[in-house]
């Protein structure tokens, strides 16, 4: 890119032929009251708040007289400190720098006779107002969710921690697209080797576009071939503030409502927000019917195809007496079934998901109506087999943030039943939990304190303690395991 | 190298674990017969087992068939081959095992039961703890066609029956895994339930009821109802008994029943001059669940007298059953054997190898312990106003 000149039209030129064919670039030049300073302002049509253009930028600079004609001091320095009523005006030298400013909402402001060019903050786009996330809807707790500005979304999460220790450092990620990302986390109590193994991670990225914080989990992510996740993702603030105070690190990606969190093990997939809000017995049950949901998610069809064809000994006699008698005159073996109805399910799911709400409601009754009772009556489905479904179906979304793992752990434990029975069951559960077992997310054991050392560890596993006795966080991945703030803390931010 | 290495390591696990397990069979439900109940008869002539197995029904969608079960007959040389039989006149195999009852005809209990017993014991499919029966003087076949009603399985019905045993001793719960426990066992001689069909007002129903004794495997005589209450008593498996008092026999001005509370009888063995004693300590506790009239029964003085009599009911009712055991089947089938073995191995070690004789010999000393605990929810009996 040609160096900026000290000549105002070479200047305006040499912009307007960078933005040739683009028609959102707008640009006005204009002198001040005595015509002693020529300048040139640049914006994006859209990315501004016109009002603070006209108000701040263009009106004090048009009334602004010079008394002293030979003024011989920098008129760049002038503008920025005298005349523009600006709170975030900068000096930039390159022309490119001073472009990405301008393509992300800013002015810039060249002015005849000088080759520095003024970057004046004018961002001013309509974003999205702050509402409760569909995705993560609760029935206590706050209700506001991320939007897709970083600037607000990082303003939610520093309302709820406010500390200096509260660390926003950010980065541009994305050769074309250059999307701002900040790491957020809590100094003193993040574990530095985590924090810097994370910026490692996000300096490595090597990408011409980010356009959501997807495209990052999948850069930093541990284990990029298991279906379940190392790197945790909410639409809470709530979540987010949670998860930074227990000493992990945000990720916030601008243009996505989803932050990021690392690390992330096992067990945060059954800690739900609303867990810290409502009274710990009630949470405590909670947790232990996710944990049955895992269970009945990734198990019921196995289970059921290896009683029904192998071990038909082990289930009661009036039951097997029912499952006799329903699977009279169905052509397909069980097996065959479970898949048939393991597919219809996840692709009435898939259907369902994306659709309008009226439309979705026509996939909800074919699904229920016609695959539910038609095909049990004209016995090319079993029932059994459409309550096995169900509860699976049902289970699973009782973690929904394991859908993907559910499923594929689900299909690969039903193959190895049909092939093995409960045998075949029991060896997917050993390899499952060695998978489980195998992995690391930012260098913390996946499946941390799912065995027990000490009683601190139970406090917010499968029960969720009360808030008086969580005195400690998980040591691993978080520096400062003392959770109650006596002295250390305080006594880091004296020091600092 | 390592990887190519740890890969096949893997492989031979892999193959090794699938390929050395043990049973193995993939079996689709609804291909199956599911059996419910076995009957076991012999044909005398051709010395072959004849086979009657009631097999379920699977319930039509949209008919009203009502029929839950059905017989299948078959023969065989021996029994696990009338077992296999059952394919040439059913069409599927059948699945043993959700089968509950086993009725065996009296021929072959008399002949012996290990020909029976270890089909059950060995087969993989077949479960221990199938109700073991003994037709009492009718074929299986028969007991199984005309027992069944319409809306029931009939081997199932059998089985509820057996299950509700504490609360009726008439028969034994044991199963036959039990049966060849007590039967492996030194000392005691196994016992089974006896099925019959009764006509009772032109239609037919089953009966469970009495015993059969053995002795080793084979059959030797019957015991009925009452004197299978009695033995029950004393063998400490009578616990929710209902004794009911006729006044007649009783001599007390009125009908009575009482409900067992608990039930303790301890055998005490004794060695003295070379003669083999034995004490049966019966201690109960009863309430009163019925009177039948006014007259009062319950004041203590009168309970004291009510609770004489059964205590002399019960021991009349003991020293017939030991008495009918000793002389007429000569079978330890209440355990004085394992009872010396258990407290006086001296003793028994002496008597054991002529057991059989000295068993007749067995002096039987029965005391009775009643006590009326409670009267249930009124201590009155109901009073006409004058």
């Amino acid at each position: 890119m040609n160096k900026l000149t000290t000549v105002l039209n070479d200047n305006i030129k040499q912009i307007k032929d960078l933005f040739s064919n683009d028609n959102t670039l707008i640009s006005k030049a204009f002198t001040n009251k005595n015509s002693t300073m020529t300048v040139c302002i640049f914006y994006i049509d859209g990315m501004c708040d016109v009002e603070i253009i006209n108000e701040n930028i263009v009106l004090p600079i048009v009334d602004y007289k010079e008394e002293d004609n030979n003024y011989d001091g920098n008129k760049l320095q002038l503008l920025m400190e005298k005349v523009l009523y600006c709170g975030e005006v900068s000096k930039v030298q390159d022309l490119e720098g001073a472009l990405n400013h301008l393509l992300y909402g800013d002015t810039i402001l060249l002015l005849d006779g000088y080759d520095e060019i003024l970057v004046i903050n004018s961002k001013g786009w309509k974003t999205r107002a702050i509402e409760e996330p569909l995705s993560e809807t609760v029935v206590r707790g706050p209700r506001e969710g991320f939007t897709e500005s970083i600037v607000i979304n990082l303003s939610l999460i520093r309302r709820k921690i406010r500390t200096t220790n509260l660390k926003f450092k950010f980065k541009q990620i994305g050769t074309r697209t250059k999307t701002r990302v900040c790491m957020c986390y809590m100094e003193g109590i993040v574990n530095e080797q985590i924090l810097q193994e994370v910026e490692k991670r996000l300096d490595e990225i090597n990408i011409d576009g980010i356009l959501d914080s997807g495209y990052l989990e999948d850069f930093i992510r541990d284990e990029p071939f298991t279906p379940f996740n190392t790197v945790g993702s909410t639409e809470r603030p709530d979540t987010i503030a949670g998860k930074l105070l227990e000493g992990r690190i945000a990720i916030v990606c601008d243009g996505s409502p989803v932050v990021l969190t690392v690390p992330f093990i096992f067990i945060e997939y059954f800690q739900v927000n609303e867990d810290y809000f409502n009274t710990f017995i009630f949470s405590s049950i909670n947790r232990i019917l996710r944990a049955i949901g895992f269970l009945l998610a990734t198990s019921v069809p196995a289970v059921y195809v290896a009683l029904t064809t192998y071990h038909q000994e082990m289930i009661p006699t009036p039951l097997l007496v029912g499952i006799y008698e329903a699977r009279q005159g169905v052509p397909f073996p069980t097996v065959i079934e479970a898949f048939i109805m393991l597919l219809i399910f996840e692709v009435l799911r898939e259907a369902g998901l994306r659709l309008p709400k009226f439309i979705g409601q026509a996939v909800s009754i074919v699904g229920a109506l016609v695959l539910g009772d038609a095909a049990v009556n004209a016995s090319i489905i079993s029932a059994p087999m459409v309550i096995v479904t169900a509860s699976t179906g049902i289970a699973s979304f009782l973690i929904p943030q394991m859908l993907g793992g559910l499923l594929v752990t689900r299909v690969i434990f039903l193959i190895l039943a049909s092939f093995l029975g409960l045998y075949g069951y029991i060896f997917g559960i050993i390899g499952l939990f060695i998978h489980l077992m195998s992995m690391k997310s930012f260098g913390v054991p996946y499946m941390l304190n799912t065995t027990i050392n000490e009683m601190k560890d139970l406090q917010d596993m499968t029960v969720r303690a009360p808030w008086w006795y969580m005195n400690y966080r998980v040591d691993i991945i978080s520096k400062n395991p003392m959770r109650k703030m006596k002295e250390s803390l305080f006594r880091r931010r004296d020091r600092t | 190298m390592s990887k190519i290495k740890r890969f096949c390591f893997l492989i031979l696990i892999i193959t090794f674990t699938i390929t050395s397990t043990g049973c193995w069979n993939y079996r689709e439900i609804n291909n199956l017969n599911i059996a419910a109940g076995i009957g076991l008869d012999k044909d005398p002539k051709e010395n072959k087992y004849i086979l009657s197995t009631e097999i379920l029904v699977p319930k039509a969608k949209n008919t009203a068939v009502v029929e839950k079960s059905r017989d299948v007959k078959s023969k065989g040389d021996t029994i696990f081959k009338a077992m296999r039989n059952t394919i040439s006149g059913n069409g599927k195999m059948i699945y043993w095992s959700h089968c509950k009852v086993m009725v065996v005809s009296e021929g072959i209990a008399k002949e012996g039961l290990i020909q029976v017993l270890d089909v059950v014991d060995r087969n993989p499919e077949m479960r221990p703890d199938i109700s073991l029966l003994i037709a009492d003087g009718q074929p299986p076949e028969k007991i199984f066609k005309e027992g069944k009603s319409i809306d029931d399985v009939t081997s199932y019905k059998f089985r509820d029956a057996v299950d509700n045993q504490d609360k009726l001793p008439d028969y034994t719960k044991a199963d036959t895994w039990d049966f060849i426990d007590q039967l492996m066992k030194e000392g005691v001689e196994p016992v089974a339930s006896l099925i019959r069909i009764v006509y009772k007002e032109n239609r037919m129903d089953f009966k469970i009821g009495g015993l059969a004794v053995f002795k080793r495997d084979k059959m030797v005589g019957k015991l009925n109802e009452n004197e299978t209450e009695s033995f029950l008593f004393v063998i400490n498996e009578a616990k929710d008994a209902v004794i009911a008092l006729d006044k007649k026999a009783s001599g007390l001005p009125v009908n009575l029943s009482f409900e067992v509370v608990k039930s303790k009888c301890k055998m005490v063995p004794s060695y003295t001059s070379e003669k083999l004693a034995m004490g049966i300590n019966l201690d109960m506790d009863v309430s009163m669940t019925e009177v039948e009239g006014s007259a009062d029964v319950i004041k203590p003085d009168k309970r004291k007298q009510v609770e004489k009599i059964l205590e002399e009911y019960m021991k009349k009712r003991i020293v017939n059953v030991i008495g009918k055991v000793q002389h007429e089947y000569n079978s330890d089938i209440f355990g004085f054997g394992k009872t010396y073995r258990n407290n006086m191995p001296s003793v028994w070690k002496s008597v054991k190898g002529n057991w059989n004789e000295e068993f007749k010999n067995v002096a039987t000393e029965v005391t009775v312990k009643v006590n009326i605990t409670k009267t249930v929810l009124t201590s009155e009996s109901i009073k006409p106003g004058e």
